[in-house]
């Protein structure tokens, strides 16, 4: 069965949604803090699929730019939240 | 994709799913981090299948990091379950489940990729010329919040 954007979209959604389990559910601040690079994965992979599975013509290299960054911005979020535990 | 790039793209969104199933849920601190590990590793080689070698590159070593954050985080005892907390499992649920009907009903533009399999030149370019200021507002975050977390770490063993 071939992929198509579905398939990539789907993975991404279940990815940021175990992620978003950890952020929200769980008490252990250490397995919340493991939910972010979670969301970020499902972002990287939901925009990698974009981009590689639906682009256009004329940019396509845009999705894997916006995974590159949110991927980069979940790393800066995971060491402010590092701090902010470990000044609790 | 051809049948074999599907096949590969199967069984390591498997792995990932599972990967980050065990992290999200684990209550071990080490089988954490080492399931965030498999979880970048996956992640990394599933974009690289999707033609994003370079981003892949990126991701793997950000994830990777963020992992072995993780991991050396110090412990803090746990707060006493909530109702919030299962307000949060519900609402994640939704979460996925509008982002799957979203994604099964939408109707997207399919289209073939006309770049290559690494493309860093073409993602370097994006981000240099096109998008510049997004590009150092995320490294000067990365820089902030690297500091940060690398600071408190260092404090947290001192003590």
């Amino acid at each position: 069965m071939t992929v198509t954007i579905v398939h990539a979209l789907v993975l991404g959604a279940a990815l940021a949604g175990a992620g978003l389990v950890a952020v929200a559910a769980r008490r252990d601040t250490g397995a919340m803090l493991r939910g972010l690079p979670i969301l970020a994965a499902g972002a990287a992979v939901a925009l990698a699929g974009a981009s590689r599975l639906a682009s256009a013509s004329a940019d396509p290299v845009a999705g894997q730019e916006l995974a590159v960054l949110v991927a980069l911005g979940s790393a800066a979020l995971l060491g402010v939240a590092v701090l902010a535990r470990g000044l609790r | 994709m051809d049948s074999a790039h599907s096949a590969i793209f199967y069984v390591l969104g498997a792995a990932d799913l599972a990967a980050a199933l065990v992290a999200a849920l684990t209550t071990s601190r080490a089988v954490g981090a080492a399931a965030l590990a498999v979880l970048a590793l996956a992640t990394g080689l599933l974009v690289a299948d999707l033609s994003a070698g370079f981003a892949a590159a990126l991701v793997f070593v950000l994830l990777l990091g963020s992992a072995l954050a993780t991991a050396a985080a110090p412990a803090a005892a746990e707060a006493p379950p909530q109702r919030a907390h299962q307000l949060g499992a519900l609402l994640a649920a939704v979460a996925f489940a509008a982002l799957a009907y979203a994604a099964y009903r939408g109707a997207f533009h399919s289209a073939r990729y006309p770049g290559g399999s690494i493309d860093a030149s073409a993602l370097g370019r994006h981000l240099l010329a096109h998008d510049p200021l997004a590009l150092i507002a995320a490294a000067a975050a990365v820089l902030v919040g690297t500091g940060l977390g690398a600071t408190s770490l260092a404090r947290g063993r001192a003590r």
